[in-house]
C-alpha cells in the first residue's frame, strides 16, 4: 500500500515538474493501481474516466485531483473509447454513474 | 558440410530476424525471453532423457529376450512408474508457473504504449505527455516497395519507437476482431479483444529493429499486418517524441 | 420363431430407425444453413419432421420390445436406467455452461453494461411475481408426480391417473406461464449480456418443460391402456427422474438469474 501511494506521490510530482519546465519531456506515466494487479486493464482505464467525470462534477476540470484522474485515463484508454465515452456523456447515454 | 547443416537446421537464432528453416528461437532481447530460453533448455534437458529411455525400453521390448509368461502384476513397478513422471512434471510444472507469473508482472512502468489492432494494420499511441495524444497507423510495406536488404511482409511504414533499458507498459486491444500482438524476440504475445485491454510488459536490453505478427487469424489478410519495433536509447526516444510534439 | 435364451441381455433386431434417424439429422443440419444463409425453411422442417415421425416410430418399439415382448429383463432394466441417469447428468452438465455464462457475465460485469447488474438500462422482471408462482407450480407438480408413482407402486390406477393428470396439467401450466412473461418482458434476446443469457438459461429450461410434459403425456397414455404394472413401470420412472431434474434446474434458476439477478 505505501508503495503504492509511493508511486502515486511521484508521478504527480514529476508531472508538476513537466508543467513547470515547460516543454521538457519527463517519463512518468499512469502508476500500478493495486485495485487492478491484473492482465486485464479495462476496468483501470473505465474507472479513473469515471472518476474524473464524478471529480470534475464536484470541484471543476480544473482542480489538481481531477487533472491526475485524467491524466491517468488519457495513459490507459484508447482514444476511440474516450472518444466514444465523452459523446455518451454528451449525450446522457454513457452507462456508468457520474 | 556442418556449416551447410547447421544453416538448414538453424537451431540456435543468430539475428532478431525470423530466418529459413529456423526452428528455435530468436536471440532474446528482453528479460524475459532470456528466462523463457532457460526454461525451455530446461525442459529439453528432461526431454532427452525422457526419450533416449523410453526409446531404449521400445528396442528392449521388441527384441523380445525379456519376458516372462508368469507375470500378471507388479504393484511396486507401477507405483515406480507412476511417482517418477510425477516428479519429473512438478519440475517441469514450478518453473513454468514461476515464469508465467515473472510474466504478468508490469512494476512502475515509466511509459505506457497502447497498441490497437484492425483489419488489417496496428495502430499506435502514446498518451503520456500531452494533451494530445500522438498515434499513428502502421501498415506493412508491399514487396513492390520494399528496398534491398528488407525483409518480405515483415516491414512496416511506421515503426514503434521503444526506449531501451526502460519499463514499458504496452496495452493491446482490438478495433473490429480479435488479433494478437506478439513478438518472438522479446517475449510477448498479448491478445488483442475488442472492448478489454489487455496489459504487457516489456523492458529491452538492447537497441535493434524486433519483427513480429499478428498471431491471432483475424481475417484475409491476418499475414499481413507484421508489428516492427525500433529499440534506441532513451536520448534518441526523447527526440523523436519531441521532435514529433513539436511539429 | 422360438428361441432359447441362455443370458438376460436383449439383443435387438436389425432396425431402419438409427439409419433414418441420421439422415432426418442430416436434413436438419444442412437445412438449418439453408435457412441462416438462403431463408429457405422448408428443409429445416422436413428434416424436424422425419426426426419426429422417427422418435416415434423408435420408441414405439421399444414399448413393443419391453412391454409387449417382455425383453426387458431385469439386467436390461438396469442398463436403461443407468443410460437414463447418464443422459441426465449430462443435462446437468449442459445447464452448467449455461450457469457459468451467467455468472461469468455478473459477477463482474463488462464496462459497455456500467459495470452493474443488472446493466443500466435492463428492467428485470420481478422474481416475487409470476416466476414466484411458477416455482409453486413446478413445486406442486413434483409432489404430483410423486404422488402418481406411489400409486402405481401401490396399483391405485385411478389415483395414478389423478396424479399423473395433475402433473401434465401443471407443466402446461407453467409453459403458459412463462409463455406469457416472455411475451411481457421489458428486454429481448439482444439486450445485452443480461437478455442472452436470461433467454438462453431460461429458454432452454422452458425446452426441456416441454420435453417432460410430452414425456408424461406418453406416459399418462401408457397408464390408460394398461401398460404400466406396480412392478414394472420403468418408462415412467425414467419421466419422473426428468420430471424433478427439470425441477431442480428451475429452483437453481429462479435463485440465481430471476432472484439474485436482479
Amino acid at each position: 500500500m505505501r508503495l503504492w501511494l509511493a508511486h502515486y506521490w511521484l508521478y504527480i510530482k514529476a508531472h508538476k515538474e513537466m508543467e513547470e519546465g515547460g516543454s521538457q519531456l519527463v517519463l512518468q506515466t499512469a502508476p500500478f493501481d493495486a485495485r487492478f494487479p491484473y492482465t486485464n486493464q479495462t476496468k483501470n482505464c473505465w474507472q479513473n474516466f469515471v472518476d474524473f467525470h464524478r471529480c470534475s462534477k464536484k470541484l471543476g476540470e480544473e482542480h489538481e485531483s481531477c487533472k491526475y484522474f485524467k491524466r491517468v485515463y488519457t495513459s490507459l484508454c484508447p482514444k476511440g473509447w474516450v472518444d466514444n465515452w465523452n459523446d455518451q456523456v454528451e449525450a446522457g447515454t454513457f452507462p456508468g454513474r457520474i | 558440410m556442418l556449416n551447410n547443416f547447421f544453416y538448414i537446421v538453424n537451431v540456435c537464432g543468430k539475428k532478431d530476424i525470423p530466418e529459413s528453416w529456423h526452428l528455435g528461437f530468436q536471440e532474446a532481447a528482453a528479460p524475459v525471453m532470456e528466462e523463457i530460453v532457460f526454461f525451455h533448455d530446461q525442459i529439453m534437458f528432461l526431454l532427452v532423457i525422457i526419450v533416449i529411455v523410453v526409446l531404449w525400453l521400445l528396442v528392449e521390448a521388441l527384441n523380445g529376450k525379456y519376458y516372462d509368461r508368469d507375470l500378471i502384476d507388479g504393484t511396486l513397478l507401477e507405483i515406480v512408474w507412476t511417482l517418477i513422471p510425477a516428479v519429473i512434471l512438478v519440475f517441469i510444472a514450478s518453473p513454468s508457473l514461476k515464469l508465467l507469473y515473472l510474466m504478468d508482472e508490469v512494476v512502475s512502468p515509466a511509459l505506457t504504449i497502447k497498441a490497437i489492432g484492425h483489419q488489417w494494420y496496428w495502430s499506435y499511441e502514446y498518451s503520456d505527455y500531452q494533451e494530445e495524444t500522438l498515434e499513428f497507423d502502421s501498415y506493412m510495406v508491399p514487396t513492390s516497395d520494399l528496398n534491398s536488404g528488407d525483409f518480405r511482409l515483415l516491414e512496416v511504414d511506421n515503426r514503434l519507437v521503444v526506449p531501451i533499458n526502460t519499463h514499458v507498459r504496452i496495452l493491446v486491444t482490438g478495433a473490429d476482431v480479435l488479433h494478437s500482438f506478439a513478438v518472438p524476440a522479446l517475449g510477448i504475445k498479448t491478445d488483442a479483444v475488442p472492448g478489454r485491454l489487455n496489459q504487457a510488459g516489456i523492458f529491452i536490453k538492447r537497441p535493434g529493429t524486433f519483427y513480429g505478427q499478428c498471431s491471432e487469424i483475424c481475417g484475409a489478410n491476418h499475414s499481413f499486418m507484421p508489428i516492427v519495433i525500433e529499440a534506441v536509447s532513451l536520448d534518441r526516444y526523447i527526440n523523436w517524441m519531441l521532435s514529433l510534439s513539436n511539429e | 420363431m422360438r428361441t432359447v435364451l441362455c443370458h438376460p441381455y436383449h439383443l435387438v433386431e436389425p432396425s431402419p430407425w438409427p439409419c433414418l434417424g441420421a439422415g432426418g439429422a442430416f436434413f436438419i443440419t444442412v437445412g438449418s444453413v439453408m435457412y441462416f444463409h438462403y431463408g429457405l425453411v422448408q428443409i429445416m422442417y422436413l428434416g424436424v419432421l422425419v426426426v419426429v415421425i422417427i422418435m416415434f416410430v423408435w420408441w414405439q418399439d421399444v414399448i413393443r420390445e419391453s412391454t409387449f415382448q417382455g425383453f426387458h429383463s431385469l439386467v436390461v432394466k438396469q442398463g436403461i436406467k443407468y443410460g437414463m441417469l447418464l443422459f441426465i447428468l449430462s443435462e446437468v452438465l449442459f445447464f452448467f455452461s449455461f450457469f457459468w455464462a451467467f455468472f461469468h457475465s455478473s459477477l463482474a460485469p463488462a464496462v459497455e453494461l456500467g459495470v452493474v447488474w443488472p446493466p443500466q438500462g435492463v428492467n428485470p422482471l420481478n422474481s416475487f411475481s409470476v416466476p414466484l408462482l411458477n416455482t409453486a407450480v413446478l413445486l406442486s407438480s413434483g409432489a404430483t408426480v410423486t404422488w402418481a408413482h406411489h400409486a402405481i407402486i401401490s396399483g391405485k390406477r385411478e389415483e395414478a391417473i389423478l396424479g399423473l393428470s395433475l402433473t401434465v396439467f401443471l407443466g402446461v401450466l407453467f409453459t403458459g406461464l412463462q409463455g406469457v412473461e416472455y411475451y411481457e418482458a421489458p428486454f429481448t434476446i439482444s439486450d445485452s449480456v443480461y437478455g442472452s443469457t436470461f433467454f438462453m438459461a431460461t429458454g432452454f429450461h422452458g425446452f426441456h418443460v416441454l420435453i417432460g410434459t410430452t414425456f408424461l403425456i406418453i406416459c399418462l397414455v401408457r397408464l390408460k391402456l394398461n401398460q404400466f404394472t406396480s412392478r414394472q413401470h420403468v418408462g415412467f420412472e425414467a419421466a419422473s427422474w426428468y420430471w424433478h431434474f427439470v425441477d431442480v434446474v428451475w429452483l437453481f434458476l429462479y435463485l440465481c438469474v430471476y432472484w439474485w439477478g436482479s
